[in-house]
């Protein structure tokens, strides 16, 4: 229940050949499967990346428990988007119209595609951030970015930025988790049906959470500046161990899949 | 108003990598009228075990009976536990959201669904038994209130519910020693009204002043549950829980070395006065 929100995309140590694999390889996969995902439109495409997906889950020791944790709390926004289409998309095949409402097979498939790719998305970047550290993922952001430098865009700042966005996930999420405890024990009806019970029982969580967050965020960036941050001058560690053969096979795989999927939805 | 806690056991992030015991079999009862303390070096899982007798956890394994009824059965009324069980989070201050103070305060009885006449009534008497000014703070928001009276506010928030047992989590962690020392007088005076008392404290001295029963956790596991006096006169093994001795029993104990010849029970301030005036004879005025 509470503990499965802190848990997706909060990274889990462990010993695997996910958590093994260069940060950089890793990351360069990630945003390859994810064009894949964005891709892919046919059953036998979400077939296999749904196989690669489990896997990678089971390969990773996150557990499709965990991989799909995340998923069941956008489960309205997804029913929602799979409605949208499968009720106003002007697909082929109409079985039954009125008004402007039109379900149609090609309706019903668009909105199973889109939610599919939500689903997808979200598997996978959770299996990114559960096996990779925050700092990892920093440092290969900023050295992804890094020749924009030349245009005179600050990297290094928005480097820092993600880096910092990314370390307080855990640290809102837990003090989310508190605020919400203490407002259920002054009975605030948090699990009420009816809808404008749950709209306002949402104030007390909400508000609290932001104002520990801008707290937070004063608080860091004072200190930030009494240690002399001026801005610009964020490091990253400059070297990274050298791609190994486990990084080249999933480099491999993943631009395997997608070519095969880019041949497959030409 | 009696609590049972039966073979109740916790795990956090049960099924992930991250998963870790935080509570193991633990029993003991809440008599109405108690004043417990909660000892325990930190991680031991103090506050853990509090939240599930407040019912914002459910256990792993094992019961929590409210006057013989499981409160995590599905038929119990959440509403009634909300109603008899109150607990202060360490630093409730954090918790506020209202835009006044009044609001708030009236937040919790709102939530019960009492008369508006009842929750004002309520609401102006918890704010003046924490210390603050009902016509003064009333209308302000509680954001611009000073730290200590946060803290206050936030915890008469919890006593406009009236409940009968009052759980606290290191309600004195962060104060100035002053204010420490109006805290405590305040929770006692609390327990003086009826209240049964539940606390946890880092600071042994505050804890053993007021606190009729202790319950040491360690690792998760309850490892006593006495009176101050049968804890204390176990010094070593309080040092192997990483946990010291209240200042006067300290006091006491390095007098006895020095072959000074008091009652080796002493371990609050007012006996080890008596006892001292009692041997070296006091100034009559
Ligand atoms: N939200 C949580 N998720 C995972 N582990 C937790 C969480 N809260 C506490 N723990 C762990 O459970 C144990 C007991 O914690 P806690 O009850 O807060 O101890 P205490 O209050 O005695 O310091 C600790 O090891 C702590 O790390
Ligand atoms: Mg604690």
């Amino acid at each position: 229940m509470m503990h499965s929100a802190i848990l997706s995309g909060h990274y889990l140590p462990n010993d695997t050949p996910i958590h093994r694999l260069n940060p950089r390889a890793k990351i360069i996969s990630f945003f390859t499967l994810l064009a894949v995902v964005i891709i892919t439109r046919s059953t036998v495409g979400y077939t296999a990346l749904g196989l690669l997906l489990l896997s990678l889950a089971h390969l990773s020791k996150t557990g499709p428990r965990i991989v799909f944790s995340g998923i069941r709390r956008v489960g309205l926004f997804l029913l929602l988007i799979f409605l949208m289409n499968a009720l106003f998309f002007n697909g082929d095949r109409p079985l039954w119209e009125y008004a402007f409402f039109h379900i149609s097979v090609g309706g019903i498939a668009q909105g199973a595609n889109v939610a599919l790719k939500v689903i997808f998305l979200m598997a996978l970047s959770s299996i990114l951030m559960t096996t990779t550290t925050p700092m990892e993922i920093t440092d290969t952001f900023a050295w992804l970015l890094s020749p924009l430098q030349r245009l005179r865009i600050p990297v290094h700042d928005f480097a820092l930025m993600i880096s910092i966005a990314i370390q307080f996930i855990p640290v809102l999420a837990e003090e989310s988790e508190t605020i919400i405890k203490a407002q259920t024990a002054r009975a605030a009806k948090l699990d009420s049906p009816k809808l404008r019970e749950k709209a306002n029982a949402l104030l007390p969580l909400v508000l609290p959470i932001f104002i520990s967050a801008f707290r937070r965020a004063d608080e860091l960036a004072l200190a930030m500046e009494a240690r002399g941050f001026r801005g610009g001058k964020f490091r990253t560690r400059k070297s990274s161990p050298g791609f190994t053969r486990l990084d080249f096979a999933a480099l491999t795989i993943s631009i395997a899949f997608c070519a095969a999927a880019v041949i497959l939805h030409r | 108003m009696s609590i049972v806690v039966e073979n109740v056991s916790y795990r956090y992030a049960a099924g992930t990598p991250l998963e870790s015991a935080a509570l193991k079999q633990i029993s003991f009862t809440i008599q109405p009228g108690e004043f417990i303390g909660i000892l325990g070096h930190t991680g031991c899982g103090k506050s853990t075990l509090i939240q599930l007798i407040a019912g914002v956890l459910t256990p792993a394994t094992g019961r929590i009976l409210l006057d013989g009824k499981d409160i995590n059965q599905r038929d119990f009324k959440r509403e009634y536990l909300r109603k008899k069980v109150g607990i202060v989070f360490q630093f409730p201050e954090q918790q506020l959201f209202e835009m006044t103070v009044e609001r708030d305060v009236s937040f919790g009885p709102r939530q019960l669904g009492l008369p508006p006449s009842e929750v004002q009534a309520r609401t102006r008497q918890a704010i003046q038994s924490v210390g603050l000014d009902y016509e003064t703070v009333r209308d302000l928001s509680p954001l611009t209130l000073s730290g200590g009276e946060k803290r206050r506010a936030a915890i008469a928030g919890i006593l406009a519910m009236e409940p009968e047992i009052l759980i606290l989590d290191e309600p004195i962690a962060g104060l100035d020693p002053v204010t420490r020392k109006d805290f405590m007088a305040f929770i006692r005076r609390l327990h003086q009204e009826g209240k049964t008392i539940l606390m946890v404290s880092h600071d042994i001295d505050e804890l053993s002043a007021f606190s009729s029963r202790l319950l040491v956790l360690d690792h998760g596991e309850l490892i006593l549950d006495n009176t101050p006096e049968k804890i204390f006169a176990d010094k070593a093994r309080l040092s192997e829980l990483r946990l010291g001795v209240s200042q006067p029993k300290e006091i006491v104990d390095s007098l006895r070395e020095k072959g000074i010849d008091l009652p080796s029970d002493i371990f609050r301030y007012e006996p080890l006065l008596t006892a001292l005036i009692n041997r070296f004879g006091g100034q009559n005025e």
